[in-house]
């Protein structure tokens, strides 16, 4: 009786385990690159996901600043999300299926580095609404999976302008010619 | 008649010493230095064409003609300017470097008997001369030069900014040729 309850345990064990699968992601991060003439930059991070148990769950991602939206399902196993939904929306585009959404972030709070999403399947979606609802934190609601997605910064134009530091060379060498003439006068 | 340093030259009537100082005291140059003058205006005139194609997109074949004009004037102009310039500095700089070329003069013939103490310093004079009119004549490009493109990149690229290609073009050169040469005029006070 007692193997047959440990037996019983061990599968409802393996059952869990598959339902929840380890699941790993390889990441395609995508940035705008040059913003001299933008008013906003854009991120997108396209990932493919690799459960043991084959799934391929829906998946809702967390950003930084608390907000979480759904991903969107590019192809097979390959998902896409776009970066900063913390940031007003600025348009929704249809890609045939599914919806994609984007966000766009303004330059001055455009940086680079790596940014840490939290991904949850149907399950912690709602377990995320439940601590939202209660008041409690977001971060105490376990994740599918934690990605990485590493952004550059833009190029937002030259230091000093060319203009202005041809305008102080030939100034400099206009001065000294003025004041050795002067001399030469005196 | 002596040595023939004295004789009167037979076209002008004058002396060589007479010819010298009145070369040191005109304003007319040499063709050697118009040549000098005009090919350089005509360089420096001819620079900010390749500005106003590249950086400020003037089409080059619609705009030859106005290129052609504008740069012909400013060649004229800065020529003008040149020639000025180095009057000023020329006596200026001959009573700088009097006292060297003197040095020079006198250690380069200070042992040869032959030459006299007259033809001494009519070579010191002439030598004098011709330093500073090198110098000067140098000096005046290096300066005018300056001044001209501080003045083009000043008016094209911050005053005019925001004016046509075509209007910033006709300013900036015009207004940069123009003051130089309306400055170099100007009576020197000592």
């Amino acid at each position: 009786m007692y193997r047959q309850m440990l037996a019983l345990c061990l599968v409802a064990v393996v059952c869990a385990t598959g339902a929840q699968g380890s699941c790993k992601a390889t990441i395609n991060a995508f940035s705008t690159q040059d913003a001299t003439i933008l008013t906003q930059l854009a991120y997108v991070a396209e990932f493919t996901l690799q459960c043991s148990n084959s799934a391929q769950p829906s998946l809702f991602a967390e950003f930084p600043c608390g907000k979480v939206v759904p991903v969107a399902k590019v192809g097979d196993s390959k998902y896409q999300v776009s970066k900063s939904p913390c940031a007003s929306m600025s348009r929704r585009v249809h890609i045939g299926c599914p919806l994609q959404v984007s966000w766009v972030e303004d330059i001055k709070q455009g940086s680079s580095g790596n940014v840490q999403v939290r991904l949850f399947d149907e399950d912690g979606y709602a377990g995320v609404r439940k601590a939202q609802r209660d008041g409690d934190k977001v971060s105490s609601v376990k994740s599918l999976l934690d990605i990485t997605v590493p952004t550059k910064g833009a190029y937002k134009g030259p230091w000093i302008k060319a203009e202005l530091l041809a305008a102080f060379l030939v100034g400099g060498v206009a001065y000294f010619a003025f004041t050795t003439k002067s001399k030469v006068q005196s | 008649m002596g040595s023939g340093k004295q004789q009167k030259v037979q076209s002008s009537g004058f002396t060589k010493e007479e010819e010298l100082l009145l070369q040191d005291f005109s304003r007319n140059v040499t063709t050697k230095s118009a040549t000098i003058f005009y090919g350089n205006a005509f360089i420096v005139s001819a620079l900010p064409i390749w500005l106003f194609w590249r950086i400020h997109n003037m089409d080059l074949l619609p705009s030859s003609i106005l290129f052609v004009l504008v740069t012909a004037a400013s060649t004229y102009l800065m020529a003008t300017a040149y020639k000025n310039i180095k009057f000023q500095l020329k006596h200026k700089i001959a009573a700088r470097r009097e006292e060297a070329v003197t040095r020079e003069v006198n250690r380069q013939l200070g042992d040869d008997k032959k030459v006299t103490r007259k033809e001494k310093d009519e070579r010191i004079l002439w030598k004098k001369n011709e330093v500073a009119d090198y110098e000067a004549t140098t000096y005046s490009i290096f300066y005018n030069n300056a001044i001209y493109l501080a003045i083009i990149i000043f008016i094209s690229f911050f005053l005019l900014k925001n004016a046509t290609p075509f209007v910033n073009y006709i300013f900036s050169i015009g207004i940069a040729s123009g003051v130089l040469a309306l400055f170099s005029t100007s009576a020197q006070t000592n």
